[in-house]
């Protein structure tokens, strides 16, 4: 499933958020999107996912349009979105969080298959299963939030700031975690403010600034280039 | 022998003020039963799709008057109307749904005015049906009254409704808390786009929801009907109660809303026993705001983070 971009606008009270943005994610691929905060990282996967409509462009997978669908539709074309500040639903319960990752499908077995592979991958999430997410710490908070997204079984993974607000450990589990999704033929699409990992875990990088692309290339060219070095590596 | 005398004055006082005591608290529990059914789908409704439904007591006249119509009117049998009251209530639910708060979903003021338009609507269609006359009345169809321990009176139609009220509140914590759309329901309501990107169609769900809101709010109507004075107007009421039972068991908390349904059910009762309805009222809507000063999120609610 190859996921293309094409001159995607988009408008915010008449100003413009995204302009002209344009990205090509092949099949398998682990792509991220890196850049300040405001540059349109979120807008970028918000619209890929549907829960923005854009004033211009097209997204397309394979060769259907789908910036007209709604998120719900979108999802089922394969597109999971694991949203900035993880947003799981805290008054349920650890499983019932994951069961409704799994609502768009019937297959009671093969659920429980996932469900099981979401466990064996997350094991402290098995141990909380029963308990009220927003029992969980930040960092389960967040595993529960991907295991959520897995559960859909999705081709295509995008992840807006997994990192974000996670001690350095954590940090690192949950990167060596979507590099293993990725492995195992999921397309990733990251965005992240930490662009150190960020441009570790994927093989092509695009940076954005002021809702334009200012570069993209292979991730470890990104990670060499002067101009990323200063103004996002922080070196 | 002027102090037997006294002792057995005293203790016949003290056995008639206990029975009056625990008659209250029975009278209590029952009343809990429609103040909760009418709550939880003020509740339902708000949580899902953002909007105060200020014609939720009218959709539980609409059911009361359903009753009247069919079975005092025209003697359709009483179980059969407390069905069609749901099934009207539910469809008048689904319309507005559909056709005033779908379009107005990002603008929750407007779908707040619009269901006080319905508001109006329902009345002046209940005045049509029924007349401007005094209020009516549904003869119970349960006749007598079950006696506990020789002085606590249960009529069987008050026995009957909160047998009713309490199987349908069983029901719907099963359907909110054992099943997958039950699941999606509660989800929708603590994070709709959260939802929407699980796949979860919020349109869905909000239909979902006001169907078995204005479900509910129908079977409360139709059960009152036996017991209570029908009116156009008596939606008013229950809607007051409503929104003190929905705040202080804390906005969006189904089992708070429950809870707050049965305190304040044994509070206004005793209240009214032993003083009298009106302050009954103001004393229920002092609370309200004292636990809206004391404790903003009521008994269950929590505190929305973002």
């Amino acid at each position: 499933m190859k996921l293309s971009v094409q001159d995607l606008e988009v408008n915010y009270n008449n100003v413009a958020a995204l302009k002209q943005i344009s990205l090509e994610v092949s099949d398998g691929a682990f792509v991220t999107l890196i850049g300040s905060n405001g540059a349109g990282k979120s807008t970028t996967l918000r619209t890929i996912s549907g829960l923005v409509k854009p004033s211009g462009g097209r997204i397309c997978l394979d060769d259907q349009r789908i910036d007209m669908l709604s998120a719900d539709k979108i999802l089922r074309l394969g597109i999971a979105h694991v949203p900035e500040g993880r947003r799981i639903f805290k008054d349920l319960s650890v499983a019932e969080n994951l069961y409704l990752g799994a609502y768009i499908h019937q297959d009671k077995a093969q659920i429980d298959l996932d469900l099981d592979k979401v466990y064996s991958r997350f094991p402290r999430l098995e141990e909380r299963k029963g308990q009220h997410a927003r029992t969980l710490s930040g960092g389960e908070q967040q595993m529960l939030s991907i295991g959520r997204s897995l559960m859909s079984r999705p081709r295509i993974l995008l992840l807006d700031e997994p990192s974000l607000g996670l001690a350095p450990i954590i940090v690192q589990e949950i990167g060596h975690i979507l590099r293993e999704i990725n492995q195992q033929g999921v397309t990733v699409i990251l965005v992240e403010q930490n662009a150190d990992l960020a441009l570790q875990l994927a093989d092509y990088g695009y940076v954005l600034e002021t809702g334009r692309i200012a570069m993209q290339d292979k991730a470890e060219l990104l990670a060499d280039n002067e101009h990323v070095k200063k103004a996002y590596l922080g070196i | 022998m002027i102090l037997p005398s006294f002792f057995a004055d005293s203790f016949y006082e003290t056995i008639l003020a206990l029975e009056l005591f625990l008659q209250s608290i029975v009278n209590g529990t029952i009343q809990s039963g429609f103040f909760a059914l009418a709550a939880v789908g003020l509740v339902l409704i708000f949580g899902v799709m953002g909007v105060v439904n200020f014609a939720h007591g009218e959709l539980v006249m609409v059911g009361a008057y359903t009753v009247w119509f069919l079975h005092a009117q025209h003697s359709t049998p009483f179980l059969i109307t407390i069905v069609i009251a749901i099934l009207v209530v539910t469809v008048i639910g689904i319309l507005m749904e559909k056709f005033l708060f779908r379009p107005m979903r990002d603008d929750p003021l407007g779908g707040l005015i619009c269901s006080i338009g319905v508001l109006f609507i329902l009345q002046v269609l209940a005045t049509l049906v029924g007349g401007d006359g005094p209020s009516k009345q549904v003869p119970p169809p349960f006749e007598g009254t079950m006696v506990l321990f020789e002085f606590l009176r249960i009529p069987y139609q008050r026995l009957f409704s909160i047998a009713v009220s309490v199987a349908a509140l069983g029901l719907l914590w099963h359907f909110l808390t054992h099943t997958k759309l039950g699941w999606a329901l509660r989800a929708v309501s603590q994070d709709r786009e959260a939802a929407s990107l699980q796949g979860i169609n919020s349109n869905r769900i909000s239909m979902i929801a006001i169907a078995v809101g204005a479900a509910m709010a129908g079977l409360a109507g139709a059960l009152m009907a036996p017991l209570t004075n029908i009116n156009p107007h008596m939606g008013h009421n229950v809607i007051i109660t409503a929104f003190i039972v929905t705040i202080v068991g804390g906005v969006g908390s189904l089992s708070g809303a429950v809870i707050a349904s049965v305190l304040y059910a044994l509070f206004h009762t005793f209240v009214t026993t032993y003083f009298n309805g009106t302050v009954a009222t103001i004393s229920g809507l002092l609370i309200m705001v004292l636990v809206l000063i004391v404790r903003p999120t009521g008994i269950m609610g929590h505190r929305v983070s973002e």
